[in-house]
């Protein structure tokens, strides 16, 4: 069962072409970049979102990473959660093994106790919305046991505040909702939640290697070298969308 | 990854430190008569500025931000001119990591020196001095380039600077020296074994003859 990240913004049809492509235009953006001199090596696979320039029509790469030296707050909702399972005990879990994978700190993850307090939401697709998503920012049907959705504002220069469907602003910047029916069990959650956290700390593409957290499937618990890699590639490039 | 190539043990550091004690004590003074005084001893209160331990293509740099520091010594006359001393010294202050105009703390990172200098006196104000020592560093160990250096491994450091007594009531002085220690942390190429330094401004007063 995959776990999948998206970026979506409103222009549908862009998106699926960019989509498509991704994976190639990333990945070259990725090795010819000066910020790979120092202990900043290259991605080893595709860090950044790609999509069309609606001005020019060009493919452009999206990459993104939280402020740097930033608390990201998460909320866990614990609505629909399956018995036996602990979805916040799953974002920790998942923040602390990326933790290592940052040599400076560049962000850490603590969970907060109210949807007002987050930036990013993560929860069961069952639960009751707590995001009033914009029309075309909403997420497609996919066949995966997580999506992690972030949404490019309008110049693509930063990321979409997603509203409260409670009528707050907020300040949520990422939403993850996991698939519980796709879910085999409590530990397989922990790995989707640890990969689903790869995305939201700055990794949007994709491992071709099962060996790598960020494999579409994760059959890791742990990133791999690879993973630490690619993550700080994507926390320092020079180029990332800041929200 | 974490390896080391520094070859400054803590038993090559303090051969060199008791070489600068042997070097200016003993011959010239001694042909000439001059008689060694008891010891005294010394406090610092200083304030530190480091260089930055690391700095990466991306422009990021990881340094010590100001610190404060206190030291202690044990110091020789000899004669009107000359002077040796044995000095502790130790620091603690923030990192602070930079990059593209952000700025966070990662942490703390100490520092402790034990070392010798020798000194030289000009009249009862100046006096300029210059010593070695062995230097211990460390900070938050998840934190590059602590991270990739063992703890507990000694590095050398050597440190030049001057003083000038403030007071004649009192044994006063304003002290400034600056210190460099060998740190390989300071090449981001090769965080663990690349050679470099990490330079310190100390300035503050002494208190003692």
């Amino acid at each position: 069962m995959a776990a999948d990240s998206r970026r979506l913004r409103l222009a549908p049809r862009a998106l699926l072409r960019a989509l498509s492509i991704a994976a190639l235009v990333a990945s070259a953006a990725s090795c010819d970049s000066p910020s790979t001199n120092g202990p900043l090596p290259v991605a080893d696979y595709p860090v950044g979102l790609s999509y069309h320039d609606p001005a020019t029509g060009d493919l452009r790469v999206f990459l993104y990473h939280w402020p740097l030296g930033s608390v990201v707050r998460v909320y866990a909702d614990p609505a629909a959660q399956p018995a036996g399972w602990d979805l916040a005990a799953a974002v920790v879990d998942g923040g602390r093994r990326w933790e290592p994978e940052m040599y400076y700190r560049e962000a850490s993850l603590r969970l907060v106790s109210s949807p007002a307090d987050a930036d990013v939401i993560v929860h069961f697709d069952a639960a009751p919305p707590l995001l009033d998503i914009p029309a075309g920012c909403d997420v497609p049907f996919i066949q995966a046991a997580a999506v992690t959705l972030l949404c490019a504002n309008e110049r693509f220069d930063g990321l979409a505040t997603l509203p409260l469907a409670n009528g707050g602003a907020g300040h949520v910047k990422m939403d993850v909702t996991v698939v519980a029916t796709r879910v085999a069990d409590a530990a397989q959650l922990r790995r989707v939640v640890a990969h689903e956290i790869g995305h939201v700390l700055g990794i949007g593409g994709h491992s071709g290697n099962p060996a790598d957290l960020m494999y579409p499937a994760p059959e890791v618990d742990s990133p791999s070298e690879a993973d630490g890699r690619s993550l700080r590639y994507a926390l320092h490039a020079p180029d990332a969308v800041v929200p | 990854m974490a390896r080391s190539t520094r070859p400054a043990s803590l038993g090559a550091a303090v051969s060199l430190a008791a070489a600068v004690v042997v070097a200016a004590a003993p011959s010239p003074l001694a042909a000439q008569g001059v008689e060694w005084t008891a010891p005294s001893v010394r406090v610092e209160l200083l304030a530190v500025g480091a260089g930055a331990f690391l700095t990466d293509g991306n422009g990021l740099e990881v340094r010590a931000g100001v610190a404060p520091a206190i030291g202690v010594a044990t110091a020789w006359r000899a004669g009107h001119h000359y002077g040796v001393e044995l000095f502790a010294r130790g620091s603690n202050g923030g990192v602070d990591v930079s990059q593209d105009g952000a700025h966070w703390s990662a942490g703390h990172t100490r520092q402790v020196d034990f070392g010798a200098a020798m000194e030289r006196r000009f009249g009862d104000v100046f006096g300029v001095r210059a010593g070695l020592a062995a230097t211990w560093i460390s900070g938050p160990a998840d934190v590059a380039p602590f991270r990739f250096m063992k703890s507990g491994t000694p590095h050398l450091s050597g440190e030049a600077g001057g003083s000038v007594r403030l007071t004649r009531r009192l044994p006063i002085h304003g002290v400034i020296a600056m210190q460099g220690v060998s740190y390989g942390g300071a090449s981001a190429t090769d965080p663990a074994g690349g050679r470099g330094s990490v330079m310190r401004l100390l300035g503050g007063v002494r208190y003692g003859r």
